[in-house]
């Protein structure tokens, strides 16, 4: 192959890439959003004065600035019951700390991500 | 087969409490052993999987690899008081436990900085928040 071939083979294949990868990011994005949604409902059910609170949480997600996941209580609603996950020293917090589930969650999409850009990069 | 948390609990206590630190656990003044005292500042409180306390489970479901959140409090009588707490604290952050069987490492989740206890102004303490994972292998 000469080189002109293979820079037209290397150029068709990154067409392929910018087609492909915003497709796959979104994806990605929208399933690890949701199942970080669903951890988070998960934690937050079986509080007895607070049983809304699981129906509250919801999750969006999008490319625009950059690839985001957006997981949590609706500001005003039961939302207003956030408070249960901040706590004091003496008792602690009611529900865990959703900064846990979101580590674990944005380990799982980083790799994810890095499968993605290695695949088509 | 479950993963007892217990052993786990009773290694990070006892790794605090080398480092000089006075330690309670699941609310101020519990102490490990289950006896309560008159909470001291300056003090660390650990609550075990992650702050939750109602519905603690003491085993996980994971034999050969688990992992266990920790919230811990620092507590201070000033905010220079609790910030060395959290440092001395924070300095488990990498350590490996000792648990019989297990390969235990402490890293790190998140940290909220030293603020007065607005809960209860009273009480004049201050304090800040860290999360802790024991993250727990088979040996």
């Amino acid at each position: 192959m000469g080189a002109s071939a293979g820079i037209r083979a290397e150029a068709a294949h990154l067409r392929r890439a910018v087609a492909l990868v915003p497709l796959e990011v979104r994806a990605v994005m929208r399933a690890e959003g949701a199942a970080l949604k669903r951890t988070l409902q998960r934690e937050a059910s079986g509080v007895e004065h607070a049983p809304d609170l699981p129906a509250a949480i919801t999750m969006s997600s999008g490319m625009k600035p950059e690839p985001f996941y957006e997981v949590g209580p609706v500001e005003g609603g039961a939302g207003s019951l956030a408070l249960l996950y901040y706590g004091n020293s003496r008792t602690g917090s009611v529900l865990k700390d959703p900064r846990f589930a979101l580590l674990r969650q944005a380990e799982q999409t980083t790799a994810k991500l890095t499968q993605i850009v290695v695949r088509l990069g | 087969m479950t993963v007892d948390i217990q052993p786990h609990v009773e290694a990070l206590v006892a790794a605090l409490v080398a480092r000089d630190l006075r330690v309670y656990e699941s609310a101020a003044g519990q102490k490990v052993d289950g006896d309560y005292e008159t909470p001291v500042a300056p003090y660390v409180v650990l609550y075990f999987d992650g702050g939750v306390r109602s519905s603690l489970s003491l085993v996980d479901d994971a034999e050969e690899s688990s992992e266990h959140d920790v919230e811990a409090w620092s507590v201070g009588k000033s905010p220079r008081s609790a910030r060395s707490v959290q440092s001395d604290l924070l300095a488990l952050v990498g350590a490996e436990l000792t648990v019989a069987g297990r390969l235990v490492k402490v890293r790190h989740a998140f940290s909220d900085r030293v603020k007065p206890d607005r809960d209860d102004p009273r009480s004049a303490l201050w304090q800040g928040r860290d999360g802790l994972t024991l993250t727990s292998l088979k040996a």
